[in-house]
């Protein structure tokens, strides 16, 4: 559907979208005065209207989405970027996609609350019944190895088990007779996700077994609890989701074993070493247009840093009045010189003359 | 307060000098505020800007609707209000606030600096270059503050008397009548090709994107929306001259009370040649004058009637001038500085009476000391 509707739409971009068709032709305008009468309609966008909302732990809620006709569909392990404004400043946060890729237009999220004011906080207590999010196409190249291998061991920690959900749910749907066995980590019991799901889910269909970890009880999860949970862990096809420290230290583990060729993964969240870097201010700055690297001092403003490097960024006043140097920072850390401000969040855009590194970045120059 | 304050024998302007110290402490009070006000921006400010771009495009629809198929006097009056207003209101508040990036935090494509463009023959890459960096970095600084003047006026006796400002009321007029045109070639800089210090091909190349956008802005409202209302096409054509004109005279009217008012300052290059943030935050408000008035009349100056708070943060949401206002009054107040504030009518009056004054030679008065 999503290669149809593309090669449809590319050969009459170029005279609809010239400006000699102002203001008929402007998509943000258009796409306003549509919106006030279908909410989730939209030229070129793919947005969705959350149709349910089902706690799954205290901290957990899983929404229901329906999308507009822009969906393409997904595969099972996949993810998606969902942009929501949050206290006015548009933001966009990537969650696996839960559901089982049968239904066209539905798909499900589960957002686990990290902080008590952060984004996913904002989401559990905004997003209702109704509410409205923007979604970028799905992404991602976690998926289920095809064919089903015979003996699967799925490996997830805390909300890393989002995109397993989504591939067990297939799996169930379509009664595959592989031996699946579902490892997952989590700090005590009344925290794991979908847990009631997956008991049905496992009574009803002998190939899954579950096994569950605490990490309150148990510590981490070490390779002895491993081989007493999983003794063949090593001879099975492994797929991986969880947060990096776990996600690394699987990978060590498998390395050890010689079993890595099996182990697929996926993982978020920062790395530690990023988040470490961030007290002791500058780093290594990558430039993602034009493919140049510098290195920025600490308390060096990025515009200066940049220059010294033999780069040539748009410019104006220089002491934070004028926007011309503004520029979208992809990841890292920055600090405003002006007012002391921390800007952690991926894709803001930042001033270069009063901005100063605070962990190794990423930007759009 | 220890601040000596200097007369202008002429012009009667008294004009606070603070002590590095108290330029210093000037900075504090100002920076608390700006903090203070920039923590504060949120879901309000977002759904505010949102509105007005929302009414704006309404006012349009209406407006042009209303010239391409409405009939007898009435309508077309009624539409060019509207088209009016929408301009206005996306020229304003809109055009000229987005531009200053006082929404990039929302980080909404539609509402960025860097990439917003206006119903404007202006373009604005232009407009972010001559109003951005050179208006709001010098302003008011004889020499390097284009918009003093906007080079063809003579609004004070420090600028030279050429016979040409004999008839600058006229010229005034004209500018008025015409000032998006104005705006727009602004900082093409075509005085420096008629002095000889621009080749052609610099000229041709400077003028491109005005050349592009006003090209496009006049297709649009003398070609394309006559030409869809087929016979109707004198109506519509007609319509939306007059729109553009009270666009014009209307934002050249709050424009000009911005910096030409009777107390507004002029600053040399000199006096300002090793300015600390104080001493910015000082000349943006000598250099200032604000509009009092309703709600209403805030919103269809885009705000601009809060000029010195304009000045002082570029890049706060404009919206919330009003509510920070009686602080930089009480701020201003406590370090002895003159705040600048009054009606429209007397304001702008004084602006008109600095063109009639300034058109006729002045001999160079001396600063006379007093103290204050």
């Amino acid at each position: 559907m999503s290669t149809c509707s593309q090669t449809a739409t590319a050969p009459r971009r170029s005279w609809l979208r010239s400006a000699w068709l102002q203001p008929f032709n402007d998509r943000t305008a258009l796409n306003e005065l549509l919106q006030r009468v279908l909410p989730r309609a939209a030229l070129g966008e793919i947005r969705a209207r959350v149709a349910g909302v089902i706690e799954e732990t205290a901290d957990t809620l899983s929404f229901e989405l329906h999308t507009n006709r822009h969906w393409p569909g997904f595969r099972a392990g996949q993810h998606t970027l969902v942009t929501i404004d949050v206290r006015g400043r548009r933001l966009q946060r990537c969650f696996s996609l839960s559901s089982a890729p049968t239904r066209a237009r539905r798909l499900t999220i589960a957002v686990k609350r990290h902080t008590q004011s952060g984004v996913t906080a904002w989401m559990h207590t905004h997003l209702r019944v109704g509410s409205i999010v923007t979604l970028s196409p799905p992404f991602g190249a976690f998926r289920m190895p095809e064919p089903m291998p015979k003996r699967v061991l799925m490996l997830s920690a805390g909300s890393g088990i989002t995109p397993l959900m989504a591939m067990l749910r297939e799996l169930y749907a379509q009664r595959c007779a592989s031996d699946i066995v579902l490892l997952h980590s989590c700090r005590q019991a009344a925290d794991w996700i979908f847990s009631k799901e997956l008991q049905t889910m496992a009574a009803d269909w002998p190939s899954l077994q579950l096994k569950l970890h605490c990490t309150h009880d148990h510590g981490r999860l070490d390779a002895d609890q491993l081989r007493v949970l999983v003794p063949d862990f090593a001879g099975r096809h492994s797929l991986l989701c969880g947060p990096p420290q776990f996600a690394e230290w699987v990978h060590t583990l498998y390395q050890q074993q010689h079993a890595t060729a099996l182990l697929h993964s996926e993982s978020f969240g920062l790395p530690r070493a990023a988040s470490g870097a961030a007290a002791s201010g500058g780093g290594a700055v990558h430039c993602a247009i034009s493919e140049h690297s510098f290195t920025a001092g600490a308390g060096q403003s990025l515009l200066l840093a940049a220059e010294a490097a033999g780069l040539t960024p748009r410019h104006g006043c220089r002491i934070g009045i004028c926007r011309t140097c503004l520029c979208r920072k992809q990841s890292g850390t920055v600090e405003n010189l002006l007012t002391g401000e921390i800007s952690a969040e991926p894709g803001q855009l930042i001033q270069l003359c009063i901005s100063t590194a605070r962990s190794p970045l990423t930007l759009d120059l | 307060m220890n601040t000596s304050v200097v007369y202008h024998r002429s012009m009667n302007e008294p004009r606070a000098r603070l002590s590095p110290a108290q330029t210093l402490a000037l900075q504090a009070d100002l920076d608390a505020l700006r903090r203070e006000a920039f923590a504060k921006l949120g879901a309000d400010d977002a759904a505010h800007i949102r509105r007005v771009v929302r009414n704006a495009r309404t006012a349009a629809i209406v407006g042009r609707g209303l010239l391409m198929f409405g009939w007898g006097p009435m309508s077309w009056i009624a539409g060019v209000i509207a088209l009016a207003l929408a301009k206005i209101l996306e020229n304003m508040e809109v055009g000229h606030n987005v531009m200053h990036g006082q929404y990039d935090w929302m980080n909404d494509p539609g509402l960025n600096s860097q990439t917003y463009d206006w119903d404007i023959v202006c373009a604005a890459e232009h407009w972010r270059h001559s109003h951005n960096v050179e208006h709001h970095n010098h302003t008011n600084i004889l020499g390097k503050d284009h918009d003093y003047g906007y080079g063809m006026l003579r609004l004070h006796e420090k600028q030279r008397w050429s016979p040409a400002a004999l008839l600058q009321p006229f010229w005034y007029f004209l500018l008025a009548i015409n000032f998006q045109w104005g705006v727009a070639v602004h900082d093409i800089k075509i005085g420096r090709f008629v002095k000889g210090r621009m080749t052609r091909s610099e000229l041709g190349t400077r003028a491109r994107p005005f050349v592009h956008k006003a090209t496009r802005q006049l297709f649009k409202d003398y070609v394309l929306f006559p030409a869809l209302a087929f016979w109707h096409w004198p109506r519509v054509l007609l319509g939306n001259l007059a729109a553009n004109l009270i666009r014009n005279v209307w934002t050249n009217a709050i424009i000009f009370c911005g910096h030409f008012t009777e107390h507004a300052h002029l600053f040399s290059r000199e006096e300002t040649a090793n300015e600390s943030r104080g001493d910015w935050y000082l000349r943006q408000i000598q250099g200032s004058s604000n509009l009092e008035g309703s709600r209403w009349f805030h919103l269809l100056t885009g705000h601009l009637s809060h000029q010195i708070e304009h000045h002082l943060f570029p890049d706060l949401p404009a919206a919330r001038y009003p509510e920070i206002a009686p602080q930089v009054r009480e701020i201003c107040a406590r370090h002895g500085v003159h705040y600048n504030s009054g009606g429209f009518w007397k304001q702008y009056a004084s602006v008109l009476k600095r063109i009639f004054v300034h058109a006729l030679p002045t001999r160079p008065t001396k600063l006379v000391s007093e103290p204050g």
